[in-house]
This record gives C-alpha cells, sequence and structure tokens, in this order.
C-alpha cells in the first residue's frame, strides 16, 4: 500500500520536473581540412602571410548556428574561411550548439574554453569577459574593430576600455514595410524625417485610411515587437547615451524620459485612428507578429515597422524589395538628429590568445569573409567595407545600403536586460500596456521586476 | 541505413546485455539458502526498475528542489527567497489564484457534466453514438483544442469568431457581454456587471477552462457510463420496491456505488487542471491575467532563463498535487472497504 502510494506521487512528479533535467545534445559540428595548396603569398593585403604556419594546428569555433533538419548553415559558414585555411594551413572546427548561454559558461568555467566564441549578443560576451574568460584583442586586431565597423558596432567588442570581440554578422530592425502601389495610388511620398513620418500618419488618416498595423501576439514572448518599437523610439527621442543608460539600468526603467518614450511610441500603437478603431488596438495583442503586417496586401493598411526576417513572411508570390509588391523604407529619425538603426548580430570573441586564433578572428572580421557570408546565408555584414556590387541577391543588396545609411547602431536593448525584465515582464507589461493599462503602471511595475542582484 | 544498423545492433547488445545480467543474478539467487532466494529474487527483478526510476525521476527531482533554494544564475543560495517571490509579485501570485480556479472550477464542471450526460444517456437511444460524439474532444491534443476554441472566441479583426456571431445576435444584449459582436474575448477580464480585479482571475480565465471542460468531460463521461453499467441491476430494482424514485435511486444506490470511479475521475482532473499548460499556451501565451502556475514555469524557466525562480514554481505544482494524490489514496482505501464490507 505504502509504495504504491509512493509510487503514484513520483509519477505525478515526474511528469513536472522531467523537463527540468533536459541536457540534450543537440550540437552538431563541421570541420573544414588542414591542407591546401595556396598560391598567395599573403590575404587581407599581407595582414596575414602564406606561410602554412597554422599546419595542423585547430581553431574551434564555438556558436549558437548549428545545422537542422532543413537549414545546414555550418558548411557555409566554414567553407567561408578556405582561403584563411589555404593560406595558412589551420583546420577550422565549429561547434554549433542550441543551449549556447548555458554551455558556454559551463565550457569556461570548466577550464574547456574555445578558441574563438561567437556570441548571438554582446551583453553576455560582456558578461564572460568581465569574469576574466576572455582574451584581449592584441593591437593590429583591435585596430580593425576600430576602423572597420559601421558606427557604434566597435562599441560592442570593447568591455571596460579593452577590445575583446569583433563583429561577424548583423541583422536590422528599424524598418517599415509598405506597398509602393498603395503609395503610388495615393501620391505618398517615403517621410524622410520622423516629423515626416507623423504628418504622412495624420495625412492616410484624413484621407480615410488606415495607416499602421501591429501583431505583438507571439505565445510566451507577446509584447516584443512593442520591445522594439520603444527600442526606436528611445533611440529617436533620448539619442544613444539615454538609450544606453535605459538598457544596462544606470537610469531606472520608471524615469520620466522612459515613460516619455512610452507615450511617443502609444502615439502610433494606440492610436485607435493610427489603426482603425478601438477594438484594433486591443487586437494588437492577439494578432500573431506574422500576420501583422498582411493586410498591406489587402489595402487595408499602409505601413507596418517589423525587421528585416518579415521579407519572408509574406504571401506566396509576392515580390518584395525595389520594383515588388511590398518594399521597405528607413525609420526615419528626427530632422536635427544622426540616423539611428536598432538590430542585431554576433560579436567573436576569443577564448584562447594563440596567433591562429586571433588570425581566424581577424579573418572572420575582414569583409572577404563577411561578404561570403551575406552572399550565401542573405544576412548581414557590419563591415563597413563591403562592396555592394558584390552582393548578389537585390533584397540583402538593398538591406546592406540600408544598413549602411545609417550613422549610429544600437543593439537590440531587450537582448540586453536581465531575462526577468528583457525577457518577462518587458514583454507582459507592455502588452498588458497597450490594450488599455497606464503608462504609468508599465514603468514601474517593469522596475520593480528589475533583478536586484 | 548505417545510422539504422548502428541503432539496431545497440539496441539488440544493450537489451541482450540487461536480460544476460539480470538471468545470471537470478541464477544467482538459487544458491542463496533458504528465505534469501526470494528476497534476492525480489531485489533482482526490482533493479532495473529502480534504477529507472532513481536516474529518471528520484534525481531530477531532487535537483529540482534543490536549485529552487539557489538564485536564478544557480550559484547562490537564497533559502526561501524565490517561495517567497512567488507570492509577493502580483503577477505570479495571480498565476497561483488561476491554477487553483482552474482545479476547483474545471474539476467540479467536468465530474457534473460528465456525471448528468452519463446519467442521462444511459439505454438512451443512440447512446453509442452520442458518447462517441461527446468522447471526441479527449482524442485531440489539448494545443489542438486550443487552437480551435481561438477561433471560437476571436474578434477583430477577424470576423469569423462564433462566440461573437451568437452574442451579436442576441438582441438587447449590452456591449460589455459582446452586444456588438466586437468582443476580444481572450483579451477582456470584465463581462457585463462582472469586473474583477487585477488580482483576480478573470472571465477569460474562465473561458480558458471551458476549453479543458470540454476536453477531458468525454473522459469522465464514459468512464462513468462504464461504471454505472457495473452497478447491479437488483440493487437498484430493490430500491425501486422499497418506494425509491428513480431519482432517490440515482442519488442513493448508484452513486455511492460508483464512488471510487468518481475519487479517481476526480483526481485525474485535479492533476491535469494543476499542470494546465497546453491550452494557456497555445490561446493567450499567458498573457491577460490568465497564465498558471505550469505556464509561468515554462516562461520563466525556458524563457526567461531563471533556473532558481523557474524550479521553484516546479515544485509549488508538486507540492500542490501531493495532497490531492494523498486524499485520493485515503478516500480509495475507505471506498474499498466499504465495498468490501
Amino acid at each position: 500500500m505504502k509504495t504504491k502510494r509512493i509510487a503514484v506521487a513520483a509519477i505525478a512528479m515526474s511528469l513536472l520536473v522531467a523537463a527540468c533535467g533536459d541536457d540534450s545534445e543537440s550540437s552538431s559540428e563541421g570541420t573544414t581540412g588542414g591542407t591546401g595548396g595556396g598560391s598567395a603569398e599573403s590575404i587581407l593585403n599581407g595582414e596575414i602571410k602564406c606561410e602554412q604556419q597554422y599546419a595542423g594546428k585547430k581553431v574551434t569555433v564555438f556558436s549558437p548556428v548549428r545545422d537542422s533538419e532543413n537549414d545546414k548553415p555550418i558548411a557555409d559558414y566554414v567553407a567561408a574561411y578556405q582561403p584563411l585555411v589555404d593560406c595558412t594551413g589551420v583546420e577550422i572546427v565549429w561547434e554549433g550548439t542550441d543551449q549556447f548561454e548555458t554551455e558556454i559558461n559551463v565550457r569556461l568555467e570548466g577550464g574547456n574554453a574555445p578558441d574563438v566564441i561567437d556570441f548571438p549578443q554582446p551583453g553576455l560576451m560582456a558578461a564572460v569577459a568581465r569574469k576574466g574568460f576572455l582574451k584581449e584583442f592584441p593591437a593590429d586586431l583591435a585596430d580593425n574593430v576600430a576602423s572597420d565597423f559601421l558606427g557604434g558596432w566597435d562599441a560592442y567588442g570593447t568591455v571596460d576600455g579593452k577590445v575583446y570581440g569583433i563583429p561577424g554578422r548583423s541583422n536590422i530592425k528599424s524598418i517599415v514595410w509598405y506597398s509602393p502601389k498603395a503609395f503610388e495610388d495615393k501620391g505618398y511620398a517615403i517621410p524622410t524625417t520622423l516629423e515626416e513620418l507623423k504628418a504622412l500618419s495624420d495625412q492616410i488618416v484624413a484621407d480615410g485610411g488606415t495607416p499602421w498595423c501591429v501583431g505583438a501576439e507571439s505565445g510566451v514572448a507577446t509584447g516584443w515587437v512593442l520591445t522594439d518599437w520603444m527600442e526606436d523610439f528611445m533611440l529617436r527621442t533620448h539619442g544613444e547615451e539615454v538609450y544606453d543608460q535605459w538598457v544596462n539600468h544606470e537610469i531606472p526603467f520608471n524615469d520620466p524620459k522612459v515613460a516619455e518614450v512610452a507615450d511617443a511610441v502609444g502615439e502610433y500603437v494606440k492610436n485607435a485612428d493610427y489603426l482603425g478603431g478601438d477594438g484594433l488596438v486591443k487586437a494588437i495583442a492577439t494578432t500573431k507578429f506574422q500576420d501583422g503586417g498582411l493586410p498591406i496586401t489587402t489595402g487595408d493598411c499602409y505601413m507596418h515597422r517589423q525587421a528585416s526576417f518579415y521579407a519572408s513572411l509574406w504571401p506566396e508570390g509576392t515580390v518584395v524589395g525595389e520594383g515588388g509588391d511590398v518594399n521597405i523604407f528607413y525609420l526615419p529619425s528626427p530632422a536635427d538628429g544622426p540616423k539611428y538603426m536598432l538590430g542585431a548580430g554576433d560579436i567573436y570573441a576569443a577564448g584562447s590568445d594563440k596567433p591562429e586564433t586571433f588570425d581566424v578572428l581577424k579573418y572572420t572580421g575582414s569583409a572577404d569573409y563577411q561578404l561570403e557570408i551575406v552572399n550565401k546565408r542573405k544576412e548581414l555584414s557590419p563591415n563597413k567595407n563591403i562592396d555592394f556590387t558584390q552582393i548578389s541577391d537585390p533584397f540583402t543588396k538593398q538591406l546592406s545600403e540600408l544598413q549602411a545609411g545609417a550613422d549610429v547602431f544600437r543593439f537590440d536593448g531587450s537582448d540586453m536586460m536581465p531575462g526577468a525584465v528583457g525577457a518577462g515582464t518587458f514583454w507582459t507589461e507592455i502588452t498588458a500596456w497597450v490594450i488599455g493599462g497606464s503608462t504609468e503602471d508599465f514603468v514601474n511595475n517593469v522596475e520593480a521586476s528589475w533583478p536586484t542582484s | 541505413m548505417g545510422d539504422l544498423l548502428t541503432t539496431i545492433v545497440v539496441v539488440v547488445v544493450g537489451v541482450g546485455g540487461l536480460l544476460a545480467v539480470l538471468g545470471g543474478l537470478y541464477w544467482l539467487t538459487k544458491l542463496l539458502p533458504g528465505k534469501w532466494t526470494e528476497r534476492g529474487r525480489v531485489v533482482v527483478f526490482l533493479f532495473p526498475a529502480l534504477m529507472l526510476m532513481v536516474i529518471g525521476l528520484v534525481v531530477p527531482a531532487m535537483r529540482t528542489i534543490y536549485t529552487s533554494f539557489l538564485d536564478d544564475n544557480g550559484k547562490k543560495f537564497i533559502g526561501l527567497g524565490n517561495y517567497t517571490e512567488i507570492f509577493q509579485t502580483p503577477n505570479t501570485r495571480l498565476t497561483v489564484i488561476n491554477s487553483l480556479t482552474w482545479v476547483l472550477l474545471g474539476t467540479v464542471i467536468t465530474l457534473v457534466v460528465g456525471l448528468t450526460i452519463a446519467r442521462f444517456a444511459d439505454n438512451m437511444r443512440g447512446e453509442k453514438t452520442a458518447k462517441s460524439l461527446i468522447f471526441i474532444p479527449g482524442a485531440i491534443s489539448l494545443v489542438g483544442a486550443g487552437i480551435i476554441w481561438k477561433f471560437v472566441y476571436a474578434g477583430p479583426p477577424f470576423k469569423v469568431g462564433l462566440l461573437n456571431a451568437i452574442t451579436k445576435s442576441i438582441p438587447g444584449l449590452p456591449t460589455s457581454m459582446g452586444g456588438d459582436g466586437e468582443r476580444n474575448w481572450l483579451l477582456e477580464r470584465g463581462f457585463g456587471p462582472l469586473n474583477p480585479p487585477e488580482s483576480a482571475p478573470g472571465f477569460n480565465t474562465f473561458l480558458l477552462i471551458v476549453i479543458f471542460i470540454w476536453a477531458s468531460a468525454g473522459f469522465a463521461t464514459v468512464v462513468f457510463s462504464a461504471a454505472m453499467k457495473g452497478v447491479p441491476e437488483s440493487l437498484i430494482e430493490a430500491a425501486r420496491v422499497d418506494g425509491a424514485t428513480k431519482r432517490q435511486a440515482f442519488y442513493k444506490v448508484t452513486l455511492p456505488y460508483i464512488r471510487a470511479t468518481i475519487i479517481t475521475v476526480a483526481t485525474t482532473t485535479t492533476i491535469a487542471g494543476l499542470k494546465a499548460f497546453d491550452i494557456v499556451a497555445a490561446t493567450t501565451g499567458g498573457n491577460f491575467g490568465t497564465s498558471t502556475i505550469a505556464n509561468e514555469f515554462y516562461r520563466v524557466y525556458f524563457v526567461q532563463s531563471r533556473s532558481g525562480f523557474g524550479s521553484a514554481l516546479a515544485v509549488l505544482i508538486f507540492i500542490l498535487v501531493v495532497p490531492v494524490v494523498v486524499i485520493n489514496r485515503r478516500a480509495q482505501a475507505r471506498a474499498e472497504e466499504m465495498m468490501a464490507a
């Protein structure tokens, strides 16, 4: 009798806690070969000499990029190193994992550091660097970080004045989708300043149209679309310095400046006129983000603010880009300020201080390597020396030009906030706010949830 | 192909090896003196199951309990800090209240609905068809059920919401009850004069519980119906002869007789209600004040990577399940005694 009772309790428990011990192995590896018959004397304009100096040496790259059933990116990432491999004889071993954040800490604290670490967000890299696990870049590599990248990126490789990371690839979010045909029919011009964007929105309302459509439903992640709006408007309202203070919690989340930004966003996403009625403001919270911009194709709204990935979410047969059914324009900045670009990307850092590690990093940051990735993976490159005429996909080229046209880049802020906020209350509270909550409650509740340690 | 072959070889060798070890140990027990042979055999046969229990269940459970006393990085011991946080954070406290509402309303209504249908469908014409239809929702996954009901509750901009179509067709229904057919049912916490505060479950939580009942009532009906068929005809006849009405016979004879079954269904429904996750995740994602403990656990542990707080939530569900299991066992034992008497 008693054992039975224990067994029943144990079964009940198993259903609850089995999920916690999920140590499933879902990593994948790829390597590229050691010897090569490269005839060049040097690559990267002489920065790396071709002397087979690293023959027989391996450099491991630890990355969240991994192979899946339908997509095998590792081969592309590794193959792009071929010129370096042919030149120096180094062997690249790529280790992809879907548990990056957990595993990188285990590896570093266990004294099993990978040579090169591909951080999907700089906040994590900074935390690891402050624990002393990363190697500071030598002067020549640090110079590349300072000189080769678009405005704002170098800062994300630098921690407390020391350079630890080189930007690898990027994507951008300050984008507005629209239908060129709908704009042409009504004679609307693409707004080039934030003031013009507002004026255009009002004009569309005056003409009887619905300027904006927004969808923020994303299961447990519902709300992230709106946090992106907040970040874009934080940059445009208070500039990058306040943005950084906000992200790093050097000003509280319920600072009047933050509330001001929320209200600025509210002028768009909580504006019944802009969205086509009160019911549609609330519907933001129940409309899937994937469906958010689709009313553009049916003429039910004119503009949708969403990152570059939205290109793949349009209905089949929709031509995307210049001259297509839907196109993009830059979410403009105020007339008197710099052009801000919100986005995300990867930073590569060194877990060992071997010379081959730093040369692999140097090559990873080069325009030569990144152009390969742009063309093979349709990623963007934060390197400012990319020759756009070499980009084969027209839409990727258009995005690259848009990115290069901005003055200051800033990384997605919610990704860099503590998980409890950036993947928690920031999402839930902004959702509660958009369906009718007050700005005061929104900022106060998020501030109250900020971890104290 | 090579992979498949390797897998087959590994399985055959592994299972064969295990059987060989067990067989060997079994043979060894024969060498033990007298009564120790029997005891040895028990140990040998229990060993594989026990090992699986320990590795797959006890160890992870202990680990979860342990991490629930650590901070979110799993580094610092913070005592009951995570548990006090559950009850001090208004939103998390609401998830606990929501879960208890799920258990209470979900279980009670499922039982009542199940018993009612089982009683009145009994010996009715077309009983089998009716029961099959009622059972079907239980065969759908809860995520599927959530998605189906999302269409029922859909509000603008979608014009397909079934509930909105119904409420719109009722003349004179106030807007606060969907009279205009423009209500976003999953999102609104109030309903008519009902206006729950932020700290209490809203009407939308009740709508989610309806999905749960819809999915679980079929199972209850079928089990109750089977149990009722097991009530000896002679007992009911005897009661009727003694002058009991049909109604009295049902309450005084049938219900007590199937008591053990009712307790079993109540227990499984209660536990399912405590673990409610799929329906919430598929409909609201836990927004609009509808989150439950299990949904919050998932969000905190896997989305926010907060191992300490997430573990505390998992342990809380466990703590809430334990009394249910204990009560169930007690009541079962009593019911069995009664049957034996």
